[in-house]
């Protein structure tokens, strides 16, 4: 319905004032604001979150984007990186041999240009393993870090000169934390830093040299989305970018789960706000229908009518939305500064969009949950002036639900961005609604046969009959408050069922350092090492390193797409190790893992065979120090690369790897207090590479925080959310109530009496819907748990015992609010008023 | 029954039926009714509780449609037009007082009498009503809500705002029906006042003897049909009627 007549707009205007000045309207305008506020505050803050955990892993990247490539950079990518506005710095790494007065040591030297690194800071130290502070600078000219474990190996202290090619360098600091070198990290020599000014000096970058260049990218993300739209039809093949967002596969795991979490509680939110709006605007368009008839009556026709009541209500929207958005933005810069110390400094603006689909939620809201009741004022006949019981039939349960529904799935694929989790829930809700509607019908059933076999005390009586009698009434009612009490309940469990999780995958104790490269002979004494320094070390894995050569008898990178011949995994050697078990944390996809003794299997991780479209039965032929080696894949495996343990793509039995050279792998937890116990660690094994997690573990740890609060928070404007649909159902029904109350009044009921009767009515209906909700919440956590969170699910017996007897009392308590009025209000005052 | 010459009848009602469905069949309300109202006359219909007064009258004014027959409003034939075509020639020529008054609850006493004219989209609404509240003794109670007024108070804004619209005639549905004797009395004499003075024709509905005996012309409606039960002259001068 549009609203071509002006004059009808002015009138719906004048409508809304009156109606503004009389109190007509305060709860569905407090049920519109708070859709828009909570939809426009978490629309932005998410964004915002979403933001700053991107840039959390551009720190851990140095950059928020990256080009690597084997040569330098092409003509036309430079020139794309100069035209476009994004800061650039310039890395590159290359194998070397560095010499001190008597020792000689391969390393892997990195040059850096002097505003490295774009994101995130890089730590230093004045003395090897001593306490450290972030780097304001790069090294100088002249200047070279060194990785701690490089100073016993070559003899050096701070202030001591070495020799890089041709180039005299002093050592300035010792590296404690070097952002971007996040990956790959088994095969590193240890680190030398030094400026790219040097590079020249040394002599050592010649045509042919092996060379790895590196372009760290950082820019607004308007820019950045530009920028990586010119560069990319740019690259060749042998250049690759990598965005900050497509890293760190531990983080990721978390921003989704987190962004998932705050999608369902948004959900839950508006849906609530949504059936407040729904049950407001019913009482809106019920108690117009004698207006209307008179308005009909003086010759107003349908069209007008409804172009001036839905007018009014669009005026509601447009105002609330306002105030609305204004509030959203408010309550969300609220939380962060509320959170300032847990929050990062720089959580970076979000863009006017969630601000526009705030406002917009006001509108859609209102359309999708408010229209349905509102479509009945077109049926009022003028005659009602005359025969007040001609009221306009319900509105259709289709188009109730249906329109709600729609609205819905545009606002939760708006916030989720999933289209098919969104259809998902929709069909869920829809589900659930239809058997809440089979559960409310069939117990009202059984309610109406009890009656009928046995005596219940008259103000019960009176109670119930009431809710058999107006079962229309009564079921959309009890349909509003089993969606908010499952929406909460929901809410609740999914969210502790988070905190277990994320409290499970950064235990006390999280091995914060990785030692690689333990040769086979000092596997013994480096655990000795570990027990005699009391150092929690988990159990070494043997490593062996080997490329995937042939697939199904064929060069492996004949057997794959064209698309799939660039997956790093056909390009590099793979970490493989071998065990007769499957690590605990691992989730065996399809097959079966091997017996001790056998040979020629391999279990393989999901994302792999996903990358190279491999299956159960496939043959893998690697190359391992020059051996070829046979599998047959058996086992497909899901592993928790956030669980900070280590991970292996490839597993073998032992028996068909344990004749070829391996190194072992061993991760441990060491306090940041008994660092220097490190030292002597380096220097008992000096070929052991040693990786210190701690810097990434506090950034998960801090953004494990930020989502608990931010849960917390969610959970707060739900319970919110569900007081203003009690308040809103409890409201709706205020005027039958009122008339009845006066008349049980008049026929001389006590005050008791007429309260245990309405009381007693919300009390059963909250009873009643806090066990459909039960059931409703466990089916829901059950599928949301396993196919959205992929949680552990289990049935939460508590919630059986608990909630319908918290529901029966926070409903009973809620109308008891609402109807002291009915009870207190004087009968003759209300039956003169009718 | 036929009063009048044809060119100026406000009202008519030809061979007029109406049936509704009830539980046990049809019930017959009306049945082959006739009826001619005269511009400027004032007739009242009276009969016993159920006699279907009310139907009748919903359907002279266009708010219900007959099973069966014609009726004419103003000249223009009603019976088989859709609601909102009667709509348009009810705004064009109608007005309604009601036993149960009908204001709308959340518009003051002004805002009820205006909204007629504001649904018209007439100008100078504001001007017009408070000058017709003036009229009827409430030019104190402008900003008052109903709730606020007595039922005496709120029936006269009824009045106001039956004849803000400027009707030719008004239809009145039991207007003392809510109200004690006193203030129904004069309630009833502002009613005939102001239709003396606007000229409108009025069709009153009631069961009190009493005051239909005030109109020029009082039928009976008996299973389904109508009795003259008084007819004045055609020169009866309305001062007379009023006192």
């Amino acid at each position: 319905m549009s609203l071509r007549s002006p004059h009808s707009l002015l009138l719906s205007w004048r409508f809304l004032l009156r109606d503004w000045r009389s109190g007509e309207l305060w709860l569905l305008m407090l049920s519109l604001l708070m859709a828009v506020s909570v939809s426009t505050s978490i629309a932005i803050f998410s964004e915002r979150l979403q933001l700053s955990l991107g840039r959390q892993v551009a720190e851990v990247m140095g950059a928020d984007l990256v080009i690597s490539s084997p040569r330098p950079l092409s003509e036309e990518v430079n020139e794309a990186i100069d035209s476009e506005s994004v800061e650039q710095a310039t890395v590159l790494e290359f194998p070397s041999v560095v010499m001190a007065e008597e020792e000689m040591q391969l390393v892997s030297a990195k040059a850096v240009t002097s505003n490295y690194p774009l994101r995130g800071h890089m730590r230093t130290a004045e003395q090897p393993f001593a306490a450290d502070e972030i780097a304001e600078d790069t090294p100088g000219k002249g200047e070279v870090w060194l990785e701690p474990r490089l100073f016993p190996l070559l003899g050096v202290e701070v202030g001591d000169s070495l020799l890089l090619g041709e180039a005299e360098f002093k050592v300035a600091r010792a590296i404690t934390l070097e952002t971007d070198r996040g990956s790959g990290f088994y095969s590193l020599s240890p680190r030398l830093m030094f400026n790219m000014d040097d590079l020249d000096r040394t002599g050592i970058i010649q045509p042919g040299s092996r060379v790895y260049w590196k372009s760290l990218i950082a820019g607004e993300p308007e820019q950045l989305k530009g920028f990586r739209n010119t560069v990319e039809p740019l690259l060749s093949d042998s250049e690759k970018l990598s965005l900050a967002e497509d890293n760190r596969e531990d983080l990721r795991s978390s921003v989704l789960l987190l962004k998932q979490f705050l999608g369902l509680g948004s959900i839950a939110a508006m849906l609530l706000a949504g059936i407040a709006v729904a049950m407001s605007s019913r009482r809106f368009a019920e108690r117009r229908f004698d207006g209307i008839a008179v308005m009909r009556c003086m010759g107003a026709q349908q069209n007008q009518v409804m172009q001036i009541f839905i007018g009014e209500l669009l005026w509601v929207a447009v105002l609330v939305s306002i105030p609305g958005v204004l509030i959203g933005w408010l309550l969300q810069t609220g939380v962060v500064k509320l959170l300032a110390g847990v929050l990062p400094a720089w959580l970076p603006e979000a863009g006017p969009m969630p601000m526009i689909v705030g406002g917009l939620t006001g509108i859609i809201t209102l359309v999708g949950f408010g229209l349905a009741p509102l479509l009945r004022l077109r049926e009022v006949t003028p005659l009602r002036v005359l025969r007040r019981e001609l009221t306009p039939a319900a509105a259709g349960v289709w188009s109730v639900y249906g329109l709600s529904l729609i609205s819905m799935l545009a606002l939760l694929w708006y916030h989720t961005g999933q289209l098919l989790m969104t259809v998902g829930i929709i069909l869920g809700v829809t589900a659930v609604i239809l058997l809440i509607t089979l559960a409310i019908k069939a117990g009202l059933a059984r309610v109406q046969r009890r009656l009928s076999e046995r005596p219940v005390p008259m103000p019960w009586r009176l109670g119930l009959k009431r809710l058999l009698q107006e079962q229309g009434q009564t079921s959309a009612q009890l349909i509003a408050f089993t969606l908010t009490f499952m929406a909460m309940a929901l809410v609740l469990l999914v969210r502790t069922d988070l905190l277990d999780r994320w409290q499970q995958q950064l235990p006390e104790n999280t091995p914060n350092y990785f030692a690689v490269n333990i040769q086979p002979a000092e596997v013994k004494p480096f655990q000795s090492f570990l027990e005699s320094n009391d150092i929690d070390g988990t159990s070494l894995y043997p490593m062996v390193r080997g490329r995937l050569v042939e697939i199904n008898g064929q060069p492996a990178k004949e057997a794959v797409s064209e698309e799939q011949r660039s997956h790093n995994s056909l390009n590099r050697e793979l970490n493989m190790t071998w065990s007769d078990q499957p690590a605990p944390e691992d989730e065996m996809v399809e097959g079966e893992w091997w017996q001790p003794g056998d040979t020629g299997e391999i279990s393989i991780e999901m994302s792999i065979v996903e990358h190279l479209g491999l299956k159960m039965g496939d043959e893998l032929t690697f190359m391992i120090a020059g051996t070829e080696v046979d599998t047959k894949v058996t086992s497909i495996r899901e592993v928790q690369w956030e669980s900070f343990q280590p991970n292996f793509y490839m597993v073998l039995p032992e028996a068909s790897l344990k004749n070829l050279p391996a190194t072992w792998l061993n991760s441990f937890h060491l306090p940041q207090q008994e660092r220097l116990v490190l030292n002597e660690l380096v220097r008992q094994f000096p070929t052991i590479s040693l990786l210190d997690m701690d810097a990434v573990i506090s950034q998960v740890q801090i953004m494990l925080e930020q989502s608990i609060l931010a849960v917390e928070a969610m959970l707060l404007a739900l319970l919110l959310a569900g007081l203003l649909v009690l308040a809103s159902a409890i409201e709706a029904s205020l005027d039958t109530r009122l008339r009845e109350g006066a008349l049980i009044r008049s026929l001389g009921g006590s005050r008791k009496q007429l309260m245990v009767m309405q009381v007693g009515e919300f009390f059963i209906m909250g009873a009643f819907s806090g066990l459909i909700a039960v059931v409703g919440t466990e089916l829901c956590s059950w599928w949301l748990n396993i196919q959205v969170f992929e949680l552990p699910w289990q049935p939460a017996i508590w919630l059986w015992f608990t909630m319908p007897v918290v529901s029966a009392l926070l409903i009973g308590f809620s109308g008891w609010l609402g109807i002291r009025r009915v009870i207190r209000q004087s009968p003759g005052v209300v039956l003169k008023q009718e | 029954m036929t009063t009048g010459t044809e060119s100026s009848i406000a009202v008519s009602a030809k061979s007029l039926s109406k049936t509704v469905k009830a539980q046990s069949g049809s019930l017959t309300i009306l049945s082959g009714l006739d009826l001619k109202i005269k511009s400027g006359e004032s007739v009242a219909i009276i009969g016993t509780s159920g006699s279907g007064k009310s139907t009748l009258l919903g359907i002279l004014a266009g708010l219900d449609q007959p099973t069966d027959g014609e009726v004419a409003l103003a000249d223009n034939r009603i019976d088989h037009l859709d609601e909102d075509a009667r709509a348009k020639v009810r705004a064009d020529h109608t007005g309604f007082v009601f036993q149960s008054f009908h204001l709308l609850p959340n518009l003051t006493a002004l805002e009820n009498v205006m909204l007629p004219l504001e649904l018209a989209g007439k100008q100078n609404a504001q001007t017009q009503s408070k000058a017709l509240l003036e009229r009827v003794g409430l030019s104190e109670r402008l900003t008052h809500y109903p709730k606020q007024l007595s039922g005496g108070e709120q029936q006269r804004v009824a009045i106001a705002r039956a004849f803000a619209g400027q009707p030719d005639i008004l239809f009145a549905d039991e207007p003392t029906g809510n109200l004690d004797e006193k203030t129904g009395e004069s309630i009833i004499d502002l009613l005939f006042e102001v239709n003396r003075e606007k000229k409108t024709t009025l069709v009153l509905v009631t069961h009190d003897l009493q005051l239909a005996q005030r109109c020029q012309r009082v039928l009976k409606l008996t299973q389904g049909r109508l009795e003259e039960e008084k007819s004045t002259q055609n020169n009866v001068e309305w001062a007379g009627e009023a006192e």
